[in-house]
């Protein structure tokens, strides 16, 4: 692998500023990495060569004359293909959007462009964003770089290897169930879900708008705090989005964690789920307390229903979203997707709406349990990356079950009460395939998150480590 | 209360409630999903219909236009 490639986002824009590497320098890196892997990945549907060795070259040239653009001055970074770029193909995945050319930027491409970042391309994804493997049907199944026989997760499964695979410095994802956090677990990189309106949802393509967000995805808490600075703040296009002001996250990070309180629910963070996984994430949790963090017990009464909720939802909002061209064009998509858009069109409303209630009961007992605690911490995923083409999990030995429903067991939570959660690397099963811990935390207290998953890398190397491509 | 399995005629039976064509092939996985998410949505329903949650309401708000002058302070 290519030093260029190995650099974190921070220390590529630390030399960027420094002149010490330029802009054109690691286009090229990425283009050429891009080249020689993702054939077999699938992790990208459109690449930009030529618009990024363009960019690349006006950003050399700007260095060069003294001028700095901000923090991600000449940085490649991808973008989830439901992110509308102005008059470049944004296809979320479907054949339905198969040729649409946004006429506008969505506001986190504005805001991303005004800090400097070159996009190298656009990412695969599950389609419309409705699926955790990233199979899709379309564009390719995107596949793990740490096994190419194992699933990405999604339904940013293209960020996610993108990132993990060095193919960019930092990738845009979205996540309304898990889609940034499932990823970024299952291939062994940070990933964060902002709180509900922190970024601005303008120019992306819904899936389900009650819990829809844009979040970072990278291969360091530092560079995630980097790129998410970019990202975040008030947007008077999005009508969810808060006027509340963002942290310094970069500021943030250092602090430690001595004397933070960690949550833990019993009988439901380590329940059902994988030996592997629950020993990373308990041992991740040691790791805290030699911090001088302190765990503590929290029943969250009525956690339990959250997967029901959280499918409900998912399902009722992206069925209205599509009900037009399920009607028009039913054939385009693809038949997981399909099935899914059209079992969301027979749900009752007073399902949607008592799965809407519950959102405010998990939400005002979390409210009520962040008292005691500062964050809360479990796995991201009860299980590492399955096979390929799986529909089906085993969590228990000899117990299939739904992949959707297993997948979301602890993501949903954060998706449902609209608070801020960030998946950190820590620790590889016996498989050597990554596994993740999922921090939540208080209402746009994503700077929290962030110090938190800082300091675990600084004793800890699960995010140094880097998949052999073939 | 018990959720009985859904089948192919009462996926097309919803299928048609919703004005929404569905060719006979389509029936039965509609169904067996159905028949897997519709007992654990009833339960969460008869749940939330308790009276310890009766002055819950749902998170459906306003969504205010940041620009329009009725914001305006």
């Amino acid at each position: 692998m290519s030093e260029l490639a190995n650099l974190t986002l921070a220390q590529a824009a630390r030399m960027v500023r420094d002149r010490e590497v330029s802009p054109v320098e690691l286009v090229e890196a990425a283009l050429a990495r891009i080249e020689a892997h993702d054939g077999v990945l699938k992790s990208f549907i459109s690449v930009f060569e030529e618009q990024a060795r363009q960019v690349a070259r006006a950003a050399e040239l700007l260095s060069d004359a003294g001028h700095r653009l901000g923090p991600l001055q000449g940085i490649p970074i991808a973008l989830k293909d439901n992110v509308a770029v102005r008059g470049s193909r944004t296809t979320a995945g479907s054949k339905v959007l198969a040729d649409w050319l946004p006429e506008a930027d969505a506001t986190v491409v504005t805001r991303l462009r005004q800090a400097g970042a070159i996009f190298i391309g656009k990412t695969n994804m599950h389609e419309f964003a409705w699926g955790g493997t990233s199979a899709n049907p379309h564009y390719g199944a995107v596949r793990n770089p740490w096994d190419t026989e194992r699933f990405p997760a999604g339904s940013s499964g293209g960020s996610g290897v993108a990132v993990a695979a060095r193919f960019c410095w930092g990738a845009v994802g979205t996540d309304t169930g898990g889609s940034i956090r499932l990823p970024a677990a299952v291939n062994g990189i940070v990933g964060l879900r902002p709180s509900y309106g922190r970024v601005s949802n303008h120019g992306v393509v819904p899936l389900a708008w009650s819990m829809d967000t844009v979040g970072p995805m990278t291969r360091t808490v530092e560079d995630c705090a980097l790129l998410f600075g970019a990202m975040a703040g008030f947007d008077a296009k999005d009508a969810a989005s808060s006027t509340r002001a963002c942290d310094d996250y970069m500021q943030a990070l250092a602090g430690g964690c001595r004397n933070l309180r960690i949550g833990i629910v019993p009988g439901y963070f380590f329940e059902h789920l994988q030996a592997p996984v629950r020993e990373g994430v308990k041992a991740a949790l040691d790791t805290f307390v030699q911090l001088g963090a302190h765990l503590v017990d929290v029943d969250i009464l009525n956690i339990h229903g959250n997967i029901s909720a959280q499918l409900t939802i998912e399902s009722a909002e992206p069925s209205t979203y599509h009900q037009r061209m399920l009607r028009e064009r039913p054939e385009d998509f693809g038949d997981d997707v399909r099935t899914l858009l059209e079992v969301g069109e027979m749900l009752l409303a007073t399902h949607y709406l008592q799965a809407q209630r519950y959102r405010s009961l998990l939400r005002s007992e979390f409210i009520e349990a962040f008292r005691s605690v500062d964050v809360f911490i479990c796995p991201t995923v009860p299980f590492t990356a399955t096979a390929m083409g799986e529909t089906s999990v085993e969590i228990e030995p000899g117990q299939p079950e739904d992949m959707l429903s297993a997948i979301m067991q602890f993501t949903g939570i954060a998706s449902l009460t609209g608070l801020p959660s960030l998946n950190v690397p820590c620790g590889f099963d016996p498989d050597g395939m990554p596994m993740g811990m999922q921090i939540i935390g208080r209402p746009f207290d994503e700077a929290t998150l962030l110090r938190v998953g800082h300091a675990f890398q600084q004793v800890t190397q699960f995010h140094e480590m880097a998949p052999v491509l073939a | 209360m018990n959720d009985p399995a859904l089948g192919a005629a009462d996926a097309a039976m919803l299928a048609a409630h919703a004005a929404l064509p569905l060719q006979p092939e389509r029936l039965a996985a509609v169904a067996a999903l159905l028949s897997a998410w519709l007992p654990d949505a009833n339960a969460l329903s008869r749940k939330m219909s308790g009276p310890e949650h009766r002055m819950l309401m749902p998170i459906t708000v306003f969504a205010h236009s940041h620009d329009a002058a009725e914001d305006a302070t």
